[in-house]
Order: structure tokens, then C-alpha cells, then sequence
């Protein structure tokens, strides 16, 4: 039983990260009818900026989740307008080739300029870990894993209010809804995008920040990432953030549960076999956006 | 208040509306009249800026709109009502007016008591997402749309297609009303009823090109115009 | 027409059999004293530059030059100074062919080899074949070391049995009752090596053990964890980089491995792990280092050689100097002393010879630091050490700890 427990809670910190790289990628789609290949090299550069602020120039750890969001924001925000901008009236297709691309570019850069396997990240929360008795077995519960899950759920819950909420949201759920009608009440669709760009940014960013202490900063971190992030997003439904939340969450705990009680060479099949399952018993995802009649 | 001359707009290589020029004043109705296919849609896109401006001037309110975002000519106060509404089909009533209110940048927006004057029916229907709305209530969240940024000129494009009878009656006095405050009109319509009354002066569009205009009581008695375009 | 074609069939044979004859004529032709002049005595040395091991073969060329500059300095060898040619070599390919190139057209007197495992064991037939003067600073590869060869000898790193032998004892250094014992491997090449060098000391030992394995680069070790979890081992011995023992090591907790020792391969014995584990997780984790001391300590020796590497080469980039810079270094003085020992006539056989009855050298002995253990040979033994420091993480860096 304490086993058990220990095994959900390590999901749900591996599927918290998902789960925000998740929302970033679909408030991206959303708004810009983009899928953002290059969005696991955006949670890449956030973790390797964590490292240059924590290890590098050895700020607080607390600037890290300031700054990075922004700088991260601002990186996104700068590919849609130099790369995806004059590419808007292009092909679909080649809108994706070109994010695809975008990954490896980034990953690529990365792995030029630092010629090292790995770089690590010290955890942000440090101290010993809790145990909680549980009649003779003994629960352990690291503090990073406890910081991981809460922060990593609570930015993506704040994500997702300013979605549904703010005006800023607003705009990006009116380009996804109708992007000639939200041009018609004013909004501008290069501003919208670039919101959009940010915000997803921001929010790889974060999962950059949170991912680095367990995942270490490394080109790979960028292809697990994408991997884990768009499956989460297809189950939850592709267009919907909480059902982003919610698949990203699922994710990790099917893994690692499969890791746990069945093998460890199970994980990645897991992940697609819960993808499978998912689309199959429920195509449209597990939260379908409503869709109204067509107006 | 509205000039447009020598007008031309293209899909590719294919022009679809050649030369056209037109102008609307403060309170004034111009009906465009044509078939199916005539450019009448292609042309109020182009002004409303969700079409490229192939050549030709735009000048509204003394500026040069021609080729700017659509996002930028709404908010300078040239509204468009789409053939197609373009309703976002998971927004509540209110939160579509609201989002339309942001721009109006430069002036006051109407406030959304107001729009609900125009359209008592919407006001029963605050919270209900505009994609569960009725055809008739979609359209009159449409007009809604556009009226609250306060235009000084809007674009009406079919606003009675698909419509009933008794809500294409609604739909005039609704117009008039809107012409009655000082705004300028463009009404695309096949209906000729309509047209007939509540534009003053009326264009004819046959395959992108103005083939007739005038005064509309005067179109309304050419036959030809009749049988030749709303046969 | 066809005349023509005879002529570029004759040229063509002309040239291959000139170029069979260069190559049989090559190493036949050789005299033993090579590369041995009244002044100068050139050495050869092959590593990667660039590409994934040049973090062997770079330290290995600027340790061993280091080496040669300060023994020239102090006035050479028996009258003669060093002269080293260094080839840059990444591949098997490369590696043979850079060996030819320094033995058979540089002519140098001795070759060594500064690459890790692949290029001393793609070069291992050549050297032996050849006869040259052989000094194997880094492989820890089996097939540069049997068949035995005479001309060919092994600096600091010992072969994997060694090195797992040490692993095991560090465990039960730690934990003198240890009734279970974890082997957590990679399923590459690397640590398959060490894994399979492990397992009979550890059945000869007689303590029961249970083996997980990961692929590389794993970041999470839930399933291999819970295994050790539920068999309750005591300690655990990792095969695999700093980064995988790292993940594993801080993952350990959180899978209820509490109070476990932790020992980690020579490949994870790298201050890079330190971030990683955090603080809090270095406190059971132990290892072994091929030197006395790592370039991080302040002991005496090292920061002296430090001093002489930033002279040379200016500020030390990240991770520079590194136990191949020492190694390098170390060996150099070794070779220079087995050549000193083999008085002014100096060739193969001498050289060999005097090589072979060398007894604790070290640096010192020609003025040079002592950064790295004491190599002695001997007729049947030509693996200079086999000492290895015991490693644990203090200050947040990794030091040698006395035993």
C-alpha cells in the first residue's frame, strides 16, 4: 500500500509537467491553429536558462520562475513573428515542417554550444524527505515532489483561468473560435498570435523550470517532452486545457504505474497504448471542446 | 464618409471585382444588388479589410483603409456584418458583445443594455452560448456585434439570407433604426424587398462590375433589372 | 585504343605492388632505435580531438606535453630531449591508421595510445605485430592486455575486473554486514563490461544480489528502484554515466530506498552528479578515482600541477583538468624514467627492458609532481597500478578519502 501511494505520487509529478507542457502547446493550437513541434525545444531552453540562473550565475532560485517565463515568452513570441508570420498564409503543412524544424534547430544550437551529456540542476525545494506512517510501512515524500506537483498543477490551473477569463484569453478563445469574427470585433490577429505565442512560451518555460532538477537540461529533454505533451494533449482532446491537465496527469501515472508492476520497458508503450484506448473509446478526446451548430 | 473608387479585388490571378467605385454619407442607405457570384460579398470584404485590396482607394473618414487588417478598420469604425456571422459558437451572448466592445478605442462603445434595446430577444438569452442561438438570433447577435462598436459606417452583407419572413420584417426596422442615429449603411442583398425599403440609392453588381446605379426608387421600376438579376 | 588501356593497366599494377612493398618493406625496414637521435628522442601519441571522447584524447596530448616541456626543461633524457607528435584519431579506422602513420612514416620511437577503450583495442593487433614501444595510458579494454605482449604496457586504469573489485569493496567498506547487494547496470556496452566483471567477484564473495538494468540516458528508475526496494538490499552498485546514477541515486527515496550505499563506477565519479543528487544525497555515495587526488582538491600536489597547467594553457576551461590531463601527465614521467633507465644506447630492446624491472615510479623521481599512484613493472606484469583512490563527495566536490 505504501508503496502504492509512493509510486502514484511519483506519477503525478512526472504527469504535473506533462500536464504543463501539455496546456502550452494547446493554447498555441488554439489560438493559432499551429501545433507547435517546437514546443519540447522551448521547455528545453527554459530548463537550460534554470541552469544558467541557479548553477551558472547563481541567482535565487525564486528569479528563475520569474524571469524564465518571460524570456521564454519573449523567445516564442520572437519565432512567430520572424519564422511563422510570413509563413501564415502558407500551407499547413509547411507550417508544421517548419516548427518541426524549429525543434531540432534549437535542439541542435543546444547541443552545439554546451559539448556535455547533460547539465544538472540542483532541486529547487531541498530538505530531508517527509515519511508519513502508514501502519508498519513508511510513506516517503520528497519535498521536490510535493513542490513539483503543486506548483507545476497550480501555474497550469492559472493558465487556464486566464484562458477562460482574462481579456487576454478572451482574444485567443475568440481567434480560436472564428478568426474572421474576432478580426470583426477587433482583434488584431498579430497581436492575438503573438499573445498566444507567448503565453504557450511562458508556460514551456515553466515546465522547462520544473522539468530540469528531475529531468537534467539535455537536447533529449526536448524530445521526451514533445513525446509526453502531445499525447497528454490528444487525450485530453487536443483543443480543451483542462482536458490537457487531466491527460497529462493520466499520463504520468500510466507510466509509471507500468514502469512499477510491470516494467520499466513498458513505459513508452504504455503511453501509446493509453492513447489508442483513448481515441478509440472516445475519439474526440476525453474533453471534447463544445462545439455548437455551425455559425 | 465612405469614398470607394476604382476598386479592384482578386483571388490569385482571378479579379473577381473590377472598378468599382461607391460612396455612403452619415444616415444614408446604399443597397448593392446582383446575383449569386456578382462580387457583392468580395467587394464589402475588401472594404471591411478581410480581403487583399487588389488596387484602388478606401477612404474612410478621410484615411486610406485599403490593405489594412480588418482588426484596425473595425476599430476605426467600419463594421462589418458577415454573410456567414462568424459567431464564436462557445461564447455566451454577453461575452460576444463584450468582446466586441474593446474596439471601439477611440469613441464610446454602445453598452450591451442598449443592443439588447435593439434586440429584447437576445436579452432573454444572456448567458446561452451563441452557437444554441436560432438562426434569426444569431443574426440579431451579429448585428448586435457590429452596432456596439459604435461604427460610423457598417456593412450589412445578406443579413436576411436564410432567414423567415416575419423576422426579415424585424430586420427593416431594425436597419432603419440603425440608419435613424447617424450611421451610414451598406446593405448587400438579393432581397429586393429590403432594399427597396430601406436604401436610397442602389448599385448593381453583374460579374464584378457596376452595371447600374442610381436612386432606388428608380431601379425598383426597371424590369430588366428585375428579371435580369432577381429573377 | 587498347593500347591505352594496357598502359593504365600496367601503371595500376606498378603502383600496387610498390605500395604492397612499402607497406611489408615498412615495419621490417625499422630499426629499433627509431626516432632516437644523439638529441632527440620523438614520441608518438594518437587520441580523439574532437568529437564524443575528446575528453580523453585532448587532456591526453596537453598532460603528456606538459610532461615533455618540464622534463625538457630539466634537461631531457640521458642528454636527449622529448619531441611529441600527437594524431588525432576518433574512429577504429582512424586509430589503426594513425598508428601506421606515427610508427611507420614518423618514425617515432614510442607510440601512445591516448584514447579510450576503442582506439587502444582497434590498435592492439598492429602494436603487437609491429613490436613498437607501446604505452596503453587510458584503454581499459581486455583486448589491448591478452593476448600478453612485451612491448606492450598499461598506465593508471586498470582493467574492469580491477575496478569492480574496488566497487565491491567500497560497498562492504560501508556496510560490513551486507547480506544484499543491487547491481543496477546500463544495457550498453560500457557498463555491460563492468556488469559482467561484477558478477562472478560478487558470487565468489557470497552474497546475494539482484541485477535491474536501464537504457541509456534513463531518467526515471521506478521499476528497477521498487526491486531493490522490495528485495531490501543494502547497497547498490551503478554501471552507467554520471547522470543515470544520479537520476537513480536521487530517485532512491522516493521509491522507499532509505539509509542504502550507494556505489558508483568511474564514469559517475564526476562532479556533475553533485547538482544532480542534491546535498542531501551525497552523503552515502562512494566511488574510486585511478589518482591520488582530483583536480578539484587543494591538496598540495595537485594545486602545484594546476599552477603548471594554467602557465601553459591559460584558464582552465569547465571540467579541465581532468584525470586524463593527470594520467597523461603522470605517464609521461613513467615512460621518461623507463628511457632514462635504459642508458644512452637506447632501442626497443632496451627500452623493454629497462621498462619491465621498473619499480615505483613516479613523477617525483624526475622532478616532476606526484599527481598520480606509483606504476611498477615487471617481466609478466606490465599493468603500471591498479591502486584506486577511495571517492566520496565532500564540499560538494568528489575527493580521494583515505581508505
Amino acid at each position: 500500500m505504501a508503496e502504492f501511494l509512493m509510486v502514484i505520487i511519483g506519477g503525478l509529478k512526472i504527469g504535473a509537467i506533462y500536464a504543463l507542457a501539455a496546456i502550452g502547446l494547446i493554447v498555441i493550437h488554439k489560438a493559432t491553429k499551429t501545433v507547435n513541434f517546437a514546443h519540447g525545444g522551448l521547455v528545453m531552453l527554459g530548463a537550460f536558462a534554470a541552469y544558467l540562473i541557479v548553477v551558472e550565475l547563481n541567482w535565487p532560485y525564486w528569479l528563475a520562475y520569474v524571469l524564465i517565463p518571460i524570456l521564454i515568452g519573449i523567445v516564442a513570441t520572437l519565432l512567430e513573428i520572424t519564422i511563422l508570420r510570413p509563413l501564415r498564409r502558407a500551407d499547413l503543412f509547411i507550417v508544421i515542417v517548419a516548427t518541426i524544424f524549429l525543434g531540432i534547430a534549437l535542439s541542435e544550437t543546444f547541443r552545439l554550444a554546451q559539448n556535455t551529456e547533460m547539465l544538472a540542476v540542483p532541486a529547487a525545494i531541498k530538505g530531508p524527505p517527509m515519511m508519513l506512517e502508514l501502519g508498519e510501512d513508511l510513506i516517503i515524500i520528497t519535498r521536490e515532489q510535493i513542490w513539483v506537483c503543486l506548483g507545476a498543477l497550480t501555474v497550469g490551473v492559472i493558465g487556464l483561468l486566464i484562458f477562460r477569463y482574462a481579456p487576454a484569453g478572451r482574444s485567443m478563445r475568440a481567434m480560436a473560435a472564428n478568426v474572421r469574427g474576432a478580426q470583426l470585433c477587433g482583434y488584431s490577429v498579430n497581436r492575438v498570435y503573438a499573445i498566444a505565442w507567448f503565453v504557450g512560451g511562458a508556460l514551456a518555460g515553466l515546465a522547462g523550470v520544473f522539468a530540469a532538477p528531475s529531468h537534467g537540461v539535455s537536447p533529449e529533454l526536448a524530445i521526451s517532452v514533445i513525446t509526453a505533451a502531445f499525447v497528454a494533449a490528444v487525450i485530453g482532446g487536443f483543443d480543451s486545457l483542462l482536458g490537457a491537465i487531466i491527460g497529462g496527469l493520466l499520463l504520468g501515472l500510466a507510466e509509471t504505474l507500468s514502469a512499477a508492476y510491470v516494467s520499466s520497458a513498458m513505459k513508452s508503450a504504455v503511453s501509446f497504448l493509453l492513447l489508442f484506448v483513448v481515441l478509440l473509446w472516445r475519439p474526440e478526446g476525453l474533453f471534447p471542446e463544445a462545439k455548437g451548430r455551425d455559425v | 464618409m465612405l469614398q470607394v473608387t476604382n476598386l479592384r479585388v482578386a483571388y490569385g490571378p482571378v479579379e473577381v471585382v473590377h472598378d468599382l467605385s461607391l460612396s455612403i454619407e452619415a444616415g444614408g442607405v446604399l443597397a448593392i444588388l446582383g446575383a449569386n457570384g456578382a462580387g457583392k460579398t468580395s467587394c464589402v470584404e475588401a472594404i471591411a479589410g478581410l480581403l487583399p485590396v487588389a488596387q484602388g482607394k478606401v477612404i474612410f473618414n478621410g484615411a486610406d483603409i485599403a490593405g489594412r487588417p480588418a482588426s484596425d478598420i473595425v476599430r476605426k469604425g467600419l463594421a462589418l456584418v458577415p454573410q456567414l456571422r462568424e459567431l464564436f459558437p462557445n461564447f455566451g451572448v454577453e461575452e460576444t458583445l463584450e468582446a466586441a466592445m474593446g474596439a471601439a478605442v477611440d469613441r464610446q462603445s454602445l453598452t450591451i443594455e442598449e443592443i439588447f434595446d435593439y434586440f429584447p430577444v437576445l436579452a432573454e438569452r444572456r448567458k446561452q452560448l451563441a452557437g444554441s442561438l436560432s438562426g434569426g438570433e444569431q443574426q440579431m447577435l451579429t448585428i448586435g456585434r457590429a452596432l456596439i462598436t459604435n461604427p460610423k459606417v457598417m456593412l450589412l452583407d445578406e443579413p436576411s439570407a436564410g432567414l423567415a419572413v416575419g423576422i426579415v420584417r424585424g430586420l427593416i426596422d431594425i436597419i432603419k433604426r440603425i440608419q435613424a442615429s447617424g450611421v451610414g449603411v451598406l446593405l448587400v442583398e438579393q432581397n429586393l424587398e429590403i432594399a427597396q425599403a430601406v436604401a436610397d440609392t442602389c448599385l448593381v453588381l453583374a460579374t464584378g462590375r457596376t452595371v447600374w446605379e442610381g436612386p432606388m426608387s428608380e431601379a425598383i421600376h426597371m424590369e430588366e433589372i428585375r428579371e435580369a438579376y432577381f429573377a | 585504343m587498347q593500347a591505352f588501356w594496357k598502359a593504365i593497366a600496367r601503371a595500376a599494377t606498378g603502383l600496387a605492388v610498390a605500395a604492397v612493398l612499402a607497406v611489408s618493406a615498412g615495419p621490417a625496414a625499422q630499426a629499433s632505435s627509431q626516432g632516437v637521435t644523439d638529441t632527440e628522442i620523438t614520441i608518438g601519441a594518437l587520441g580523439a580531438l574532437t568529437g564524443a571522447t575528446a575528453f580523453i584524447g585532448g587532456p591526453g596530448r596537453d598532460g603528456i606535453q606538459l610532461a615533455v616541456d618540464k622534463i625538457n626543461e630539466a634537461g631531457g633524457i640521458n642528454g636527449r630531449k622529448l619531441k611529441l607528435i600527437f594524431e588525432h584519431a576518433f574512429t577504429p579506422a582512424e586509430s589503426v591508421a594513425a598508428a601506421k602513420k606515427l610508427v611507420e612514416s614518423d618514425k617515432v620511437f614510442v607510440l601512445i595510445l591516448a584514447s579510450g577503450s576503442t582506439g587502444a583495442a582497434a590498435a592492439a593487433n598492429y602494436v603487437r605485430e609491429t613490436g613498437v614501444a607501446t604505452y596503453n595510458i587510458y584503454g581499459a579494454t581486455p583486448i589491448i592486455r591478452k593476448p600478453f605482449a612485451k612491448n606492450v604496457f598499461h598506465s593508471a586504469i586498470p582493467g574492469a575486473e580491477v575496478s569492480s573489485q574496488a566497487m565491491i569493496d567500497r560497498a562492504f567498506e560501508a556496510r560490513p554486514k551486507a547480506k544484499k547487494i543491487g547491481v543496477l547496470a546500463g544495457t550498453y556496452a560500457f557498463p555491460q563490461a563492468n556488469k559482467k566483471a561484477t558478477i562472478p567477484l560478487l558470487k565468489k564473495k557470497g552474497v546475494e544480489f539482484v541485477v535491474e538494468e536501464f537504457d541509456q540516458g534513463s531518467r526515471d528508475f521506478t521499476s528497477q528502484l521498487l526491486s531493490f526496494a522490495r528485495a531490501r538490499v543494502e547497497a547498490v552498485l551503478i554501471f552507467g554515466s554520471f547522470s543515470e546514477a544520479g537520476f537513480a541515486i536521487k530517485q532512491g527515496p522516493e521509491k522507499g530506498l532509505t539509509g542504502v550505499t550507494w556505489v558508483v563506477d568511474g564514469s559517475a565519479v564526476n562532479d556533475a552528479i553533485v547538482p544532480i543528487l542534491g546535498a542531501e544525497n551525497t552523503k552515502n555515495v562512494w566511488g574510486y578515482y585511478n589518482a591520488p587526488y582530483f583536480p578539484g582538491q587543494s591538496d598540495a600536489p595537485i594545486t602545484a600541477y594546476k599552477k603548471m597547467w594554467t602557465a601553459k594553457y591559460g584558464k582552465a576551461p569547465q571540467g579541465r583538468p581532468n584525470l586524463y590531463d593527470l594520467v597523461g601527465y603522470g605517464s609521461t614521467y613513467v615512460l621518461a624514467e623507463a628511457m632514462k633507465n635504459a642508458g644512452k644506447n637506447l632501442n626497443w630492446d632496451s627500452l623493454i627492458a629497462a621498462w619491465s624491472s621498473l619499480k615505483n615510479s613516479k613523477p617525483s623521481n624526475l622532478g616532476g609532481v606526484e599527481i598520480t599512484f606509483p606504476q611498477s613493472f615487471s617481466k609478466t606484469n606490465h599493468q603500471g597500478s591498479t591502486e584506486l583512490g577511495k571517492a566520496a563527495i565532500k564540499g560538494g566536490i568528489w575527493q580521494v578519502v583515505p581508505k
